[in-house]
């Protein structure tokens, strides 16, 4: 159930979120080559650019792959195409200007699932097959609890814990604890507010007074960094997944509003630490 | 699960550990793997500077319009634009490679507009300035107008909406008001 949950949710996100604003990666084909920067996958090879036409089907195509996942109609088939389309058509926008890093989670994502059997249980496919056998006086499919069902969501764990364990090295390797003890931070949270000038103000206008307290930049610093490079252990404590996961949650939102960039598919993976099947369960006792 | 699958299951864990390793170790971006090296450098820097794209709308040759990059010249983010237009500004065309890029986007802008999709004012031509703030600090915040905002670079179009470029030597701001 638990892996089922998360597909739904997962796949609803990410088609909310493209859906909100699309990649419409066709324009950028249309684009002269003087923009096209090549951005390898894996550093080493870069696909060619299909033309406006093929990346409008594929575009299509992916939303209808990802509808399906979240449904669960077609699972296999439909997270493959979730998976594969979705990680070419992501990668397009990167080669032109700017590499950002919201989305890679996704595909990291969605190629998990692909592999998985996250269609067993909260899906059409499950209701389906269990209509049949109503149908034919058989009686519905159980699926037993089994290592299939959990595997993908600790890799999901993983996935997140490389991201964020990947980005405190980073911190330490280029800055050293002078990103702590300096006013780094603080002059980061003033400078983000120079973007008001133009067009996007960040969301919570707290940045400048927050960035008058030396004290508590230094404090929210020295947390970020050590939940970034501490996220691996969220793998192997229960305990540190109590405590680091909540804290990583609320410093991406924090991102989000404090200065402008938003990883909104950073933070939908989050679902993935929510234990749905012990919701249930509390909900059935609560009933009772 | 059989055993197939447990290798197979194995076999991600490690290609998800090996990719991260790689992209961390080498300190460069392995798409879809990254070092994440966002925010992670010191910024002592005690100035912003940016780039601001205005329009020269069509019926006037004094006045600029502010234009809104997300809804105006889609597929283009605030960021991804300004980060090619500073390639641009860079790298060895300089002012003309940054002239022509302009007029690219002028076509992507009035492209959107006549279909609808926008509904900005009919342009002529798209100026970029630099603008900087100095002396950014948490005592010192004003970010209401930059300390100065120079014009590097542009494109504009004659009234009847022939294409002309304007010369690699760009006039002096104040000229073109």
């Amino acid at each position: 159930m638990n892996l089922g949950v998360c597909r739904a949710l997962i796949f609803t996100a990410y088609l909310i979120r493209y859906l909100a604003v699309p990649l419409n990666v066709s324009e950028f084909a249309l684009m002269s080559s003087e923009f096209w920067k090549p951005l390898p996958v894996l550093g080493f090879f870069v696909p060619p650019l299909a033309t406006a036409f093929w990346l409008r089907a594929f575009e299509t195509a992916w939303f209808v792959a990802l509808a399906l996942s979240a449904l669960g109609l077609f699972t296999r088939l439909s997270t493959a195409l979730a998976f594969l389309l979705g990680a070419y058509l992501l990668w397009i926008p990167h080669n032109f200007g700017k590499l950002h890093h919201n989305d890679m989670i996704t595909v990291l994502v969605t190629g998990v699932l692909m592999f998985s059997r996250c269609g067993e249980a909260w899906s059409l496919d499950r209701f389906f097959e269990n209509h049949r056998r109503k149908k034919s006086g058989r009686p519905p499919e159980t699926v037993a609890p089994s290592g299939e069902f959990t595997w993908p969501v600790r890799l999901v764990w993983l996935a997140l814990a490389t991201v964020f364990f990947a980005a405190g090295v980073s911190k330490l390797r280029h800055s050293g604890l002078a990103w702590i003890t300096s006013d780094n931070l603080a002059l980061m949270l003033i400078k983000a507010n120079y973007m008001a000038y133009i067009d996007y103000p960040p969301l919570l206008p707290l940045g400048v007074p927050l960035g008058r307290l030396p004290w508590a930049c230094h404090i929210i610093a020295a947390a970020t960094m050590a939940t970034e490079l501490g996220f691996p252990l969220v793998l192997v404590s229960r305990r540190v997944r109590r405590v680091l996961v909540p804290v990583m949650f609320f410093v991406l939102i924090g991102i989000m509003l404090l200065f402008l960039p938003s990883f909104p598919e950073l933070i939908a993976c989050f679902v993935f630490f929510v234990p749905w099947e012990n919701l249930k369960l509390r909900s059935r006792v609560a009933a009772a | 699960m059989t055993r197939k699958r447990i290798v197979l299951v194995n076999a991600l864990v490690v290609s998800l550990i090996a990719g991260c390793a790689y992209a961390l170790l080498t300190d460069a971006e392995k798409w879809p793997f990254s070092p994440y090296p966002m925010y992670s450098y010191i910024d002592g820097d005690p100035s912003v500077s940016r780039l601001e794209l205005v329009g020269v709308p069509d019926d006037s040759f004094s006045g600029e319009t502010r234009l809104s990059i997300m809804k105006q010249f889609k597929p283009w983010d605030d960021a991804r634009l300004m980060k090619s237009l500073r390639r641009f500004l860079e790298g060895p065309g300089g002012n003309a490679a940054v002239s022509k890029a302009l007029g690219e986007l002028l076509d992507v802008y009035e492209a959107g507009r006549s279909t609808g999709r926008h509904d900005g004012v009919r342009l002529r031509g798209l100026r970029l300035y630099r603008l900087t703030w100095r002396n950014v600090g948490p005592r010192t915040f004003r970010a209401g107008s930059p300390d100065k905002r120079e014009l590097v670079g542009q494109f504009q179009r004659a009234a009847s909406f022939s294409p002309t470029r304007v010369p690699d030597g760009l006039p002096s701001p104040m000229g073109l008001f």
